[in-house]
């Protein structure tokens, strides 16, 4: 019977567990008296259940604590003493201290920012109440294109979906003017929008709702400083025409979007508008193509797998092949938006790979400062040899000697991480122009920094302080006292060695690699496209298919010198954007269609451009007949349509899309690159259609710009009165292709140079220890005739021999990286070995000024001076 | 060294260590303090209180003699220091010097 009266045993054992023993007896007869109490009063099970609750609360820092610190006084007053230590340290040996903390501080300013970055990137449109059920639509055509349109058949049937909580259309298209009272403006991050897309994202609403502000045409919800900008007054009511063709009315206003979202909208124009204005964008029966900003969004019910609705719109592309452009869809969740880069993105793109490299460079900057740490504390141990010693002849235990020494690492840890702070603080809003990204727009202080700072500061203090703390509290106190450190020293020479070697290789890969990197953004920047973009301006048309404006404004420029030459087409040979493509039809074509580029091209086109006619002739002004509908194609098409010379192809009818005239080919131009050099050349189409010349360029008299530029503003506004006038340079334009290297080699070249930096920080500390520790070898040396240049190469013979050992690990793992790096571009520089070499000698020389300069006034001392005292 | 001051709870549990004497171990100290001032405590909560009093040189402990009872189980018991008895006393007059500043005649019919 007495066994039913025991307390609950698992409680007894819990406490047993994390209770401290000198405790245990007490407090366990405490409770089992209670529970016998307990039993007689309000019965066993009562008693047993509040046995286990009262033994539990024991489980609090007052109680298990108390076993840690046994004797928390001593403890305390130790780590004082170990704070005051590390502070006399760190006075006493000023320059090492000096050192230690600005490499460590720059490491953690570098890792910080980075973690900053990556932070940011990370934090796209995660911040939604379901993001985690929203997507993206992302259409693949026949040839496993992926594109970012979505017909407006496939929003339909998403909508009607059982398993779609909401299903929306939204489409980018700015405006080339907008009008508010009387005066052109320009309005850029403009979006046709439907109320439930609104809903899904979390915005903030100042005035108006989803439901009423944009259910109805013709209605607009603005953001809360463009509503400021464009009605300081107050907007609520206030009409704006819209591109000369209607007014919308503003029914709202939101608070600024945050800037970790694709989705910047600032004039957002209710969606039913499109049906009025360009139904073709928006009609609910297309499942053909279109314009690739007409994204699909959709909200499925919780629960709901992607890859059903795939395999549900797979089978409607099936059902709808005849005039449908797209072979299936795949639904992109809404974190993973910023990073992909078939989308025709309404903000910017982050490809993964750039986050993750920076990330990694942080770290190794961060890994470089660490081992400077460690040398210069292993360089130390000898001085601090008797302090240790002396400790432990007074009882000091092992441990307590470790904890010293880790407690002085994390003082320097700390004020490191204070400046480091303060530099990331400052220097973010730069490194958001290198990277071109808007983290100094976010909050940066929150708790999550404070958290990685915390985690990071404990990691290097741990990391940093780890070899030091077993070296030094290993040493003997006798052979210290004896002055017998030499076998020690030894071995801490050859790792300090190893250290070193580690170091500069690291450093060394980063140069070389940014090097490369940089020789392959010059390349992408100067070679040759196959056109001349020198002097160009481009200008949006608003009027595409008004040939008289057109014309007259062609007549009246070309009267002046500034300006040398004018044309018009789609779009200038090689853009970033409007991109038309083109099924093609011929017997010579595998399955007997293909898909080319098509270009909208002026008679003037390719004098203007430079590009060279291969073989027929040039567009010319009667070629627009009906009758007789022609056509010319670029040397790729010409391959692709299987003829071996451009010759052979002249006179060549390919039939277009679904009409059922076929176009003559009456000219061949050779290739140029119409896409960044990172794509291949692709076959292209060129058709003189007057009404689809969307841009015009002028070729400019380049010591005359300003005339120019006033003379085309001129022309240009008195032809388009009711458009907003803006230019801008192909030149320019053309470098946004290479946005995500510019970035990549901008950042290589900044934390290169930092971590170089550290490593020098670090070799001169080790050099001028040597160079104390042999101030009298090198009096004595002197004294007995030794020249300054023998010394010099005495002292720092040793260190540059391991940088070289680290450029020789170093060139292979960066020729290995730096390959990968190039094949993925499909026009690359080759392997430029030149880069290494100049890498070779840049951290040479880095590494040669430290040491030299520290060798030099040491083997420059008067002899009698370094002699002298003893 | 500051002046060391005591909690609300620090205090009453030091006055029970004071009442209970030689009887004063944690299961005495809870019901002593359920029937005196008609509040209900933890067990864990008194120990931790006692620990950190006798941390401050108020009271001190010892392990009392085997007994059938508590599954033959040590009372730790605890017993006021004078410098315990002192700072009882300091609170006390403190309390009675402030009581004294409020005013008292105060006439409470409206």
């Amino acid at each position: 019977m007495s066994r039913q009266k025991d307390p609950p045993r698992l409680a007894l054992r819990f406490l047993k567990w994390f209770c401290p023993s000198h405790l245990y007896e007490g407090i366990e007869g405490d409770l089992l008296e209670a529970f016998d109490v307990d039993v007689e009063q309000v019965g066993l099970y009562k008693a047993r259940r509040r046995f286990a609750y009262q033994a539990v609360r024991f489980f609090r820092p007052g109680i298990i604590l108390r076993n840690t610190f046994a004797s928390p006084f001593i403890q305390r007053a130790m780590l004082k003493n170990f704070i005051v230590v590390a502070w006399r340290n760190t006075v006493r040996n000023r320059t090492y201290a000096a050192l230690n903390i600005a490499g460590l501080a720059l490491g953690l300013a570098t890792f910080l920012m980075m973690y900053l970055v990556v932070r940011f990137e990370n934090s796209f449109d995660r911040y939604h109440k379901d993001a985690d059920r929203m997507y993206q639509v992302i259409s693949y055509d026949k040839f496993n294109e992926p594109t970012s349109h979505v017909p407006g058949a496939v929003i339909k049937f998403l909508r009607e979906n059982s398993g779609v909580e909401s299903a929306s259309a939204a489409l980018a298209w700015p405006p080339n003017v907008i009008k508010v009272r009387n005066e052109n403006l320009q309005q850029e991050h403009a979006f046709y929008v439907t109320p439930e897309f609104m809903k899904t994202l979390d915005i903030k609403w100042i005035a108006g709702s989803p439901d009423k502000s944009l259910s109805a045409p013709y209605q607009v919800v603005l953001d809360e400083p463009t509503a400021h900008r464009l009605f300081p007054e107050g907007a609520m009511g206030k009409t704006i025409r819209v591109d000369n063709a209607y007014d919308v009315t503003v029914t709202g206003i939101i608070q600024k979007v945050p800037v970790n979202s694709e989705f910047q909208f600032e004039f957002i124009i209710s969606y039913k508008t499109v049906d009025r204005y360009a139904s073709w964008q928006s009609n609910e029966n297309n499942w053909g193509g279109g314009d690739s900003s007409h994204h699909g969004y959709v909200m499925l019910k919780e629960g709901v797998e992607a890859a059903d609705l795939e395999a549900q719109l797979r089978k409607q592309a099936e059902l709808h092949k005849e005039h449908g452009q797209y072979a299936y869809f795949k639904l992109l969740p809404f974190s993973e938006i910023h990073f992909t880069e078939d989308n025709d993105t309404y903000n910017y793109i982050t490809p993964h790979w750039l986050p993750d490299t920076l990330f990694y460079i942080g770290l190794f900057v961060l890994v470089i400062a660490c081992i400077n740490f460690v040398n210069l504390a292993t360089v130390q141990s000898v001085q601090r040899s008797r302090e240790i010693a002396v400790r432990k002849i007074l009882g000091s235990s092992r441990g307590a000697l470790v904890c010293q020494f880790f407690v002085e690492t994390a003082v320097i840890v700390l004020m490191a991480e204070i400046i480091a702070g303060g530099m990331a603080t400052l220097l973010v809003g730069h490194m958001d122009y290198l990277l071109s990204t808007h983290v100094a727009s976010a909050p940066v202080w929150n708790g999550n920094t404070f958290g990685f700072l915390l985690l990071t500061g404990l990691a290097v203090t741990f990391a940093s302080g780890f070899y030091p703390a077993l070296i030094l509290s290993g040493f003997q106190p006798m052979s210290v006292m004896r002055n017998k450190l030499a076998a020690l020293s030894a071995r801490g020479i050859s790792l300090r060695q190893a250290l070193v070697v580690f170091q500069f290789g690291i450093a060394q890969v980063m140069v070389i690699c940014m090097l490369i990197a940089l020789k392959q953004m010059q390349y992408f920047h100067t070679q040759n496209l196959g056109f001349d973009s020198k002097s160009v301006i481009t200008i949006d048309m608003p009027d595409s298919g008004d040939e008289m404006k057109r014309e007259h404004l062609r007549q009246q420029l070309l009267k002046h010198s500034a300006i040398k030459d004018v044309t018009f087409g789609l779009t200038s040979p090689s853009s970033t954007r409007n991109w038309w493509w083109w099924t093609i039809k011929h017997p010579n074509l595998a399955n007997g269609a293909a898909t080319f580029r098509l270009q909208f091209v002026d008679t003037s086109y390719f004098r203007f451009y430079k590009i060279p006619v291969v073989a027929g002739r040039m567009f010319q002004a009667n070629d627009t007949s009906k009758t007789n509908p022609v056509v010319m194609i670029n040397e790729q098409a010409v391959a692709a349509l299987g003829f071996a010379t451009p010759e052979e192809a002249i006179g060549t009818k390919l039939g277009e899309g679904d009409n059922v005239e076929l176009r003559t080919v009456i000219g061949v131009v050779k290739n140029y690159h119409s896409q960044s050099l990172k794509a291949d050349i692709v076959p292209h189409l060129y058709s003189f259609r007057k009404s689809n010349f969307y841009l015009a360029s002028f070729r400019i008299d380049p010591l005359s710009a300003k005339e120019a530029i006033a003379l085309i503003g001129k022309y240009w506004t008195q032809e388009f009165p009711d458009n907003y006038f803006k230019y801008a340079f192909l030149d320019s334009d053309l470098r946004t292709f290479y946005e995500d290297e510019n970035k990549f080699s901008n950042m290589l070249t900044t934390f290169a140079g930092v971590g170089i930096f550290i490593g020098c920080l670090g070799l001169y500390g080790l050099v001028s220890f040597v160079c104390t520790r042999r101030t009298k070898e090198i009096g004595i040396r002197k004294v007995l005739g030794a020249s300054i240049s023998s010394i010099l190469l005495l002292l720092s013979g040793n260190f540059l021999v391991l940088v070289t050992v680290a450029f020789a690990v170093a060139a292979p793992i960066a020729w290995y990286v730096m390959q990968q790096f190039l094949e993925q571009y499909t026009n690359h520089i080759e392997m430029p070995w030149s880069a290494f070499a100049v890498a070779g000698a840049i951290t040479f020389i880095m590494a040669v000024m430290p040491v030299g300069w520290q060798s030099l006034r040491a083997s420059r001392a008067n002899p009698s001076d370094s002699l002298k005292y003893e | 060294m500051g002046k060391e001051y005591l909690g609300e709870f620090e205090e009453l549990v030091l006055t029970m260590v004071g009442i209970l004497q030689e009887d004063a171990y944690g299961n005495a100290i809870v019901s002593e303090i359920k029937e005196r001032a008609g509040r209900d405590v933890l067990l864990s909560a008194v120990h931790v209180t006692l620990y950190r009093l006798e941390d401050k040189g108020l009271i001190k402990s010892k392990m009392g003699g085997a007994t059938n009872a508590r599954g033959g189980r040590r009372k730790r018991i605890f017993t006021i220091t004078n410098a315990g008895l002192a700072m009882l006393r300091a609170i006390k007059e403190m309390r009675t010097d402030l009581w004294k500043l409020i005013p008292q005649l105060k006439i409470a019919g409206r």
